[in-house]
C-alpha cells in the first residue's frame, strides 16, 4: 500500500454529497461554540440574569466528543459501501489485504479527529492543560472513539441499511457523559458504561492524579473494545 | 503450479462439507476450466485455492506455497476476477485501476495500456457508475492482470459481454496461456470451456467425478457418426451413418449424390451432454 492510496479516499468522499457535507460538521460545531453559544450565554444573563458560563466548558466538552463519533460513522458507512460492492473482498486477494484495509480506513477518521480535538481546545481555550502531552494524550483517547464506532459497524452490520439502524444506538455511548454532567452523585458513575465517561472526566478534571486515573481507565476501556471489535471484523469472511 | 489433495471444507455452523476430498493437479501455463451447477462448491474451491478461505482439510500449495503457511507476498503474483465486478462505483475506470495498483508492492503494468486492452480507452475518466455490465466486467477482468500475475483465477469471465468483447477477453485468456500464465477458469459456458481449457474438472455436489482433457472428454462421449437431412420428393428427411467406413457406404454415397443436401454434422458430444451424461446433473441450475 502507497500513500497514494490516501488521495483516492478523498475522491471517494467527494462523489458522496452526504459524506462531504459531513465533514463539514467539525467546522460548524465550532462555528456554534465560538459565536452561537457565547451569544446564548449572553442573551440569558441579560433577560433571565441566569448565568450559564459554567455549562460553557461542558457543552464544548460534549461537542469534542461528537466529532470523533461523527468521523467513525461517516468512515463506517464508507466501509459498508464498500462491503456491499465487494470492494474488501477484492483487496482482500491483494498484498495490502483486509488488515492493511483496515488500518487505512482506520487511519484517515482518527487522524482527522485527533487534530480537530486539538484545534478545538486549544482555540476555544476549553481546557488549561499542564502540558502538551496530557492533552495530546487526552486528544488521541478521544479520537479513538471514531475507532471503535467504525470497526463496530464493520464488525455487526452486513450491509448500509443495518449500518443505519446501528447507527441510531450510538448515542447512548453519548449519553454517558452527559448523565455526569446532569446527576447527582452517586448516581451519576451510571454512565460510566460508555467509555467516553471515562475521556471526559479525564478531560475536565483540574487535578492531576485523577487525571491519570481517568486517563487510564479510558485507555484500557478503549483499547479492550478496539481488540474485541477487530477480531471481530477480521473474523468475518467478507 | 497448483496441487490439491484431499481437500475438504465445512463452512463453520454448518454439519455439510461443500468439498469432498477433492484432489487435482494445474501444470503452468495451462487453462484449467472448473464446471459445476450453482451450488456444487466451484466458488468455495476458488476461494480456497485464493486464500481467502482458510480452516479446510486435506493439502493446497499454489505457486510453491503451501496455503497453511502462506503470508501476505503470496498475492503479488495472483490475479482474481471475481464473478460480479466489485470496482468503485464513485471512481472513474483509470482511478480504479490506479487504487488497486498502490495495494501492490511489486511494479504494476500500466493502466493505460490495459484499457487499451479491452477497447476501454475513450472510457477511462467515465465514472465506473454509469458503465454498462459488459464495461465494468471488462474493468474487473483487466484489474486482475494489473500485477503481471502468475496464476490467474477467473470467474465466469465472458458473461454479460456481447460477442465482439467476448472474442476479445478469449485472445486475451489465450496470450496470457502463451506467456505461460496458469488459468483457474470457473464457468458455466461450455463453449468457452470448449474453447479455452485444456483440461476439464467437473464438479457436483462437492466432489469431482471427472477430471479429463477437453479432447478426450469429447471423444470418449461422442457418437461416431454423420446426420445428413435431405429433401426427397419435396419432404425433409434425415438420416444417420456411421463414421467407419463411410464412403463405402453405399446408401450415405447414393444421398449425397442424387438428392439435395440440406445439412450434414458429425454427431460430437456436447461438453454439456458430456457434463449430463457422467455426472447426471444439468448443468445450468
Amino acid at each position: 500500500m502507497k500513500l497514494r492510496t490516501l488521495t483516492y479516499d478523498y475522491k471517494l468522499l467527494k462523489g458522496d454529497p452526504m459524506l462531504m457535507l459531513s465533514m463539514g460538521i467539525p467546522f460548524i460545531l465550532w462555528a456554534m461554540m465560538q459565536f452561537l453559544v457565547p451569544w446564548i450565554m449572553e442573551v440569558a444573563m441579560e433577560q433571565w440574569d441566569f448565568d450559564l458560563s459554567p455549562y460553557y466548558i461542558q457543552t464544548g466538552t460534549f461537542f469534542l466528543m461528537l466529532v470523533p463519533m461523527m468521523m467513525g460513522m461517516v468512515y463506517g458507512f464508507v466501509l459498508l459501501d464498500e462491503r456491499d460492492g465487494g470492494i474488501i473482498t477484492a483487496i482482500s486477494v491483494t498484498p495490502t489485504g483486509k488488515k492493511g484495509y483496515l488500518l487505512l480506513r482506520m487511519g484517515i477518521p482518527i487522524t482527522i479527529s485527533f487534530v480537530f480535538v486539538l484545534l478545538f481546545v486549544l482555540i476555544l481555550h476549553l481546557s488549561d492543560f499542564r502540558n502538551l502531552f496530557q492533552l495530546g494524550l487526552i486528544a488521541l483517547v478521544i479520537s479513538s472513539q471514531s475507532l471503535i464506532l467504525l470497526l463496530f459497524l464493520g464488525a455487526f452490520a452486513d450491509n448500509k441499511v443495518m449500518g443505519l439502524a446501528i447507527s441510531k444506538g450510538f448515542g447512548i455511548l453519548l449519553l454517558g457523559p452527559l448523565l455526569d454532567y446532569v446527576l447527582p452523585s452517586p448516581f451519576h458513575w451510571i454512565g460510566g458504561y460508555s467509555p467516553l465517561f471515562w475521556a471526559s472526566r479525564a478531560f475536565l478534571t483540574p487535578d492531576d492524579f485523577q487525571f491519570w486515573l481517568y486517563t487510564g481507565i479510558s485507555i484500557l476501556f478503549h483499547t479492550l473494545l478496539l481488540w474485541i471489535l477487530f477480531r471481530k471484523f477480521s473474523a468475518r469472511s467478507d | 503450479m497448483i496441487q490439491v489433495k484431499d481437500l475438504s471444507y465445512t463452512y463453520p455452523g454448518s454439519d455439510h462439507p461443500v468439498l469432498k476430498n477433492i484432489s487435482f493437479d494445474i501444470q503452468q501455463g495451462e487453462i484449467f476450466g472448473f464446471l459445476g451447477p450453482s451450488g456444487a462448491g466451484k466458488s468455495t474451491t476458488q476461494k480456497v485455492l485464493n486464500g481467502l478461505l482458510k480452516g479446510y482439510q486435506g493439502s493446497v500449495i499454489v505457486n510453491g506455497t503451501d496455503l497453511k503457511k502462506m503470508d501476505r507476498s503470496f498475492y503479488e503474483k495472483i490475479g482474481v476476477a471475481f464473478e460480479f465486478p466489485n470496482l468503485y462505483m464513485k471512481l472513474t475506470a483509470l482511478e480504479n485501476l490506479k487504487l488497486f495498483a498502490s495495494f501492490f508492492n511489486s511494479a504494476t503494468r500500466d493502466p493505460l495500456e490495459l484499457l487499451e486492452m479491452v477497447n476501454l480507452s475513450a472510457d477511462q475518466n467515465t465514472r465506473v457508475s454509469s458503465f454498462s455490465k459488459g464495461m465494468k466486467m471488462r474493468l474487473n477482468f483487466i484489474r486482475a492482470l494489473l500485477n503481471h500475475p502468475e496464476i490467474l483465477f477467473l470467474d465466469e469471465p465472458t458473461a454479460g459481454l456481447d460477442p465482439g468483447n467476448a472474442r476479445i477477453m478469449k485472445d486475451i485468456i489465450l496470450d496470457l496461456k502463451q506467456q505461460g500464465v496458469t488459468i483457474f477458469l470457473t464457468t458455466h459456458h461450455m463453449d468457452d470451456a470448449g474453447e479455452l481449457c485444456k483440461r476439464l474438472a467437473f464438479m457436483v455436489n462437492g466432489s469431482l467425478p471427472v477430471i479429463d482433457s477437453t479432447t478426450a472428454l469429447k471423444l470418449k462421449h461422442g457418437k461416431k457418426s454423420v446426420k445428413v437431412e435431405y429433401l426427397q420428393n419435396e419432404e425433409p428427411l434425415a438420416k444417420e451413418f456411421s463414421l467407419n467406413e463411410l464412403s463405402e457406404n453405399q446408401q450415405f454415397m447414393e444421398i449425397i449424390r442424387t438428392l439435395k443436401i440440406l445439412t450434414i454434422h458429425t454427431q460430437e458430444a456436447s461438453l454439456e451432454n458430456i457434463f449430463i451424461e457422467v455426472t447426471g446433473h444439468q448443468l445450468k441450475q
